[in-house]
């Protein structure tokens, strides 16, 4: 008796596991074949599982090991299905993207990179009005209006900074990257929060691209994390949405300077509107 | 099985814990677990961007994994 299935990654359907690499509880991993895919997953102890670090980073530590072996699609944390036969199902329903997905993205890996302000652009307080040295008194409506305004125009100063620092760092990483995911000024702090997906043999110099680019910027903090699976990049994602499949850069750089634009979640990806 | 990260990144855990509990591959439209400390994971990344001067200070400002052989 068992609490379902635990769906780790999706591999190809010859696909051969990791010796001595076991899931949650120590539990034997197995492949479950549809078609030419197959699931890589683990039998559940019936009281399930918790969301603490401690799996989350298991879960992460057992998709890298299979992408270590061969190309690999990370499935999200949290994937659970009652038998083999739902898994089975589950796959054939999107073997299609499933596929695709695999073949662009099994043998890449992300970096992430996080750009924040050391200080925010546009100013944090509008400079006071005054007329022969006297400070001038506004209603309470008025100051409210002009306060308004000066929070509309510190956000769009900010965002046309963190627009001209992503154009810049999609110059310097150029054909490096195959794809990326990006949010511009997500918060006040933060100019950039990124996504880029490579090959593996180009992580130092998109490091190197990165560092040049930060160098010139002394006023923006960067972090860059990874390489990770391609998490960020596949193609049912989120709520099963089908996220639009990423194009080549390159097809960015042709239009860089081209106003940022965002979806409504704030977000945007590589592929041309 | 390798680690994907050095001892005290702490910058680059959350990113990744942020990947593998909302990213990746869905194959179920509705997901079995459900617990309650993700919206600490989300926490825990901005007070760690919040304070990202002090990592730096730290040396996590630039947080990395040796590449793969």
């Amino acid at each position: 008796m068992t609490g379902g299935w635990y769906v780790y990654a999706i591999v190809a359907q010859d696909s051969q596991l990791p010796a001595g690499l076991t899931g949650f509880g120590e539990a034997e991993l197995s492949l479950i074949d549809s078609g030419s895919l197959a699931a890589v997953v683990g039998p559940l102890a019936p009281c399930g599982l918790q969301r603490t670090t401690e799996n989350v980073l298991r879960h992460g530590a057992i998709v890298e090991a299979l992408q270590e072996r061969g190309p690999t699609l990370p499935v999200r944390f949290g994937t659970v299905l009652p038998d083999a036969g739902a898994v089975a199902r589950a796959l054939a329903e999107h073997r299609a993207e499933l596929t695709a997905d695999l073949a662009r993205l099994g043998d890449k890996v992300e970096f992430g990179l996080t750009v924040l302000w050391d200080r925010s652009p546009g100013g944090d307080h509008p400079a006071d009005e005054t007329i022969d040295g006297e400070a001038v008194e506004h209603a309470p409506g008025t100051r409210y209006l002009r306060a308004r305004l000066v929070v509309l125009h510190r956000d769009e100063a900010r965002r046309e900074a963190a627009g001209a620092v992503a154009t810049e760092l999609d110059m310097a990483l150029g054909s490096l990257v195959l794809d990326r995911r990006c949010s511009i000024a997500p918060t006040e702090r933060l100019a950039l929060r990124a996504a880029y997906l490579i090959e593996p043999t180009r992580l130092d110099a998109c490091r190197q691209a990165v560092a040049e680019v930060r160098s010139r910027h002394p006023d923006v903090r960067v972090l860059v994390s990874g390489p990770w699976s391609p998490y960020s990049f596949v193609s049912r994602d989120r709520t099963g949405e089908q996220v639009a499949a990423g194009r080549s850069l390159k097809d960015i750089n042709g239009r860089h300077t081209a106003p940022w634009t965002d979806t409504a979640r704030g977000e945007r990806s590589a592929a041309p509107a | 099985m390798t680690a994907r990260m050095p001892e005290g990144r702490e910058v680059a855990l959350l990113e990744l814990l942020d990947r593998i509990v909302d990213h990746g591959v869905v194959i179920a439209g509705d997901l079995t677990i459900s617990v309650a400390d993700v919206d600490l994971i989300y926490l825990g990344l901005r007070v760690i961007l919040t304070s990202v001067q002090r990592a730096d200070e730290l040396g996590m400002g630039l947080a990395r994994r040796e590449a793969r052989a």
